[in-house]
């Protein structure tokens, strides 16, 4: 007898469409992992640029570029696009690409909402970047968007809130796929302790993102319905209360940066056994850490409101709370840490960017304790100590993971080498530019400086200056990213389907560059 | 499901806590993610146990569909069982009419068919339509 199954495992590889419309139309997750990696690339720039603007003006006191109010757009919407438009897509990318292939999945579960929420993205971001062009600007009033500052943006105002609202809806459609992913797609024998920590962390990741977007949502709609619709949710002369606002962005918001750095986590987790030549340290410790993140995170948020009045059993709780989060962090550096020790290492550029990361990101790490000491963050607050504290854990911390993984996984994308020499000179330039940068920021903070100010007294001038030419030289020195991958796609040395001696996984089983379609049949994991 | 419950539990809390102090916006946002959640998970878990095999007999063509991965009859035998006479066997591949009407592929004999492969992308149908004649054929 003859039998003939047809199950979801019976592809055959054929190749992609050609053309533009090849980008517009797909479904297959190695493309649309490329498509979020370069929005994510070209709003880092975007971004970066109006850095720039912000280190320009303050690189002495006075106003010498821009007028006040434009630089505090700068501020607002520097961090609104680096946070929703180049971290975030930037980690959906890397799922996208790696989730997959890791797990021994042919594509994500649901590939056409995949295309709809990556095009989400540029409409999104294009409708926000329109409203500097509009009668009153571009927002102003600091990415938390509080009221009732922000409701006195001029006509731009509702097309932000509908940017949000549709980068949300991104995020969301993104994390249920991934979600669905992981839990129904696994390969035969790829149980969830087997899993690795990349995998781990967006799960997480996903939940914590599922989890807060509708509180978000709720809240942007509020402050909408607020301006529009005569409500007072948060108008205290109509009976709302303003405080409220605070509370419910920081639910979502807490959250929100680890949803920036639990990602990071597990990219680190991938690269530092490679180049220990070790198994990672404390794997089931390091998914419980992650959980045990995730929880806390929901029960932290008010440490960013310490100085907006509470009881003191409520500051105390959010202290000790908040101080809590450094053990299950604690033990994620231990044990990176410990993967290292008398490992046979060497240190190629994703291995420089892993070990630089651990290294600043425990300095942002250890800042953060010090805010979370509610005494103390009565001096610290909405000072440039708190600039540096979440530059030293976005920029030293889940960017530099996002460029770890890009030099790490890059031959497996391309099946060329990058240039190794240059991906140095680009550590070595970014990780000197970057402190030069950020560290001084911590000596203006302590000195009284109030972050999202075009303008400041005479004694910060001297490390402003300093700060400025770190953030000139680290801006720059991006630029060598791009050609380093620029010519990494263009050819090269190429890459083995292994890539790294020690690296471990179900993505490095597959050719360099790994075929259009992956996994047709399911691998066995033992 | 335990997924599930884990972030509806949380999320309906903190919604129901903020609606009760006026905020009930976050509300509606909560219960349509949770729905869009569920459905997701439904769709693909349901989808990925599809199962159908199509038996070549010597004188019976049998197909089966069921949910079961790997056997599509392993609790309880398939949902669905179709026998046809292998000397009168058929198989039909309609073209695809449109970019919305995807090639259709159906075996039967004696004023009978069914659609099989309905997963499956175009050139796959097409293949497994050449793999059936081939083996209807030896």
């Amino acid at each position: 007898m003859s039998t003939a199954t047809a199950t979801h495992d019976d592809h055959h590889d054929h190749g992609p469409a050609k053309g533009l419309m090849r980008w517009v139309t797909t479904t297959n997750h190695k493309d649309i992992g490329t498509l979020y990696l370069l929005f994510a690339l070209v709003m880092f720039f975007v971004g970066g640029a109006m850095a720039m603007v912000i280190r320009a003006e303050l690189f002495q006191p006075g106003l010498q570029v821009v007028d006040p109010q434009f630089f505090n757009s700068m501020t607002t919407v520097h961090a609104l696009v680096m946070i929703f438009g180049a971290v975030m897509p930037a980690f959906t990318g890397l799922a996208n690409w790696l989730i997959p292939m890791m797990i021994g999945a042919p594509d994500m579960a649901l590939p056409r909402m995949n295309n709809f929420s990556f095009w989400i993205l540029p409409f999104a971001f294009s409708l926000l970047l329109s409203t500097f062009f509009m009668a009153g600007g571009g927002p102003a009033a600091g990415w938390t968007l509080y009221p009732p500052l922000s409701l006195q943006m001029g006509d731009g105002f509702p097309f932000m809130i509908f940017a949000i609202h549709l980068a949300g809806i991104s995020s969301i459609m993104g994390s249920i796929n991934i979600v669905v992913t992981i839990l129904n797609m696994r390969a035969p024998g790829m149980t969830l302790m087997k899993m690795p920590l990349f995998v781990w962390t967006w799960l997480i990741t996903a939940y914590l993102l599922i989890a807060t977007m509708p509180v978000l949502a709720g809240a942007v709609t509020m402050l909408l319905t607020d301006k529009f619709a005569g409500t007072s949710f948060f108008s205290a002369a109509g009976g709302g209360d303003p405080v409220m606002y605070q509370h419910i962005f920081w639910f979502f918001g807490h959250p929100e940066v680890y949803i920036l750095i639990l990602p990071a986590f597990g990219i680190i987790s991938a690269i530092v056994p490679t180049f220990a030549r070790k198994p990672l340290f404390g794997y089931s410790s390091m998914v419980y850490a992650t959980a045990s993140i995730a929880f806390l995170s929901f029960i932290v948020w008010a440490h960013h409101m310490f100085t907006v009045g509470m009881p003191v059993v409520g500051e105390l709780f959010f202290m000790y709370a908040t101080m809590m989060i450094a053990v299950p962090t604690g033990v994620k550096v231990f044990n990176w840490v410990s993967t290292m020790w008398k490992g046979a290492m060497t240190f190629e550029t994703p291995m420089l960017f892993a070990v630089g990361f651990i290294m600043m990101f425990t300095i942002g790490g250890f800042s953060g304790l010090m805010l979370a000491i509610a005494p103390a963050d009565f001096q610290y607050h909405d000072t440039y100590f708190v600039v540096a504290h979440f530059h030293y854990v976005l920029v030293t911390g889940a960017i530099y993971s996002i460029m770890a993984a890009t030099y790490y996984w890059l031959p497996k994308w391309t099946g060329n080498m990058y240039d190794e020499k240059l991906g140095k000179l680009h550590f070595w330039i970014s990780t000197v530019s970057v402190n030069v940068l950020f560290f001084p920021q911590h000596f203006l903070g302590l000195a009284g400086m109030p972050r999202r100010i075009p303008d400041y007294s005479v004694q910060f001038t001297d490390w402003n200056v300093v700060s400025s030419i770190g953030g000139f030289v680290f801006g720059v020195s991006q630029l060598m990213f791009v050609w380093i991958i620029v010519k990494a796609i263009r050819g090269g040395e190429k890459a083995s389907d292994q890539v790294w001696e020690g690296a471990d996984g179900l993505e490095w089983t597959l050719p360099s560059p790994p075929p259009y379609h992956t996994f047709t049949e399911a691998p066995q994991v033992k | 499901m335990i997924f599930l419950g884990a972030i509806a539990v949380p999320l309906l809390l903190i919604s129901t806590a903020l609606a009760t102090q006026g905020l009930w916006l976050v509300l509606p946002f909560a219960g349509l993610e949770l729905a869009a959640l569920f459905t997701a998970l439904y769709l693909v878990s349901h989808a990925a146990q599809r199962c159908q095999v199509v038996s070549i007999g010597d004188a019976v063509v049998t197909i089966e569909k069921g949910r079961d991965r790997g056997n599509c009859g392993d609790k309880g035998g398939p949902e669905e069982r179709f026998e046809f006479a292998r000397g009168w066997v058929k198989v039909e591949l309609a073209e695809a009419t449109g970019r919305w009407y995807p090639p259709k592929l159906w075996v039967g004999a004696s004023g009978r068919r069914v659609e099989i492969a309905e997963f499956l992308a175009e050139d796959e149908k097409v293949e497994l339509a050449a793999e059936l004649h081939r083996l209807l054929s030896a």
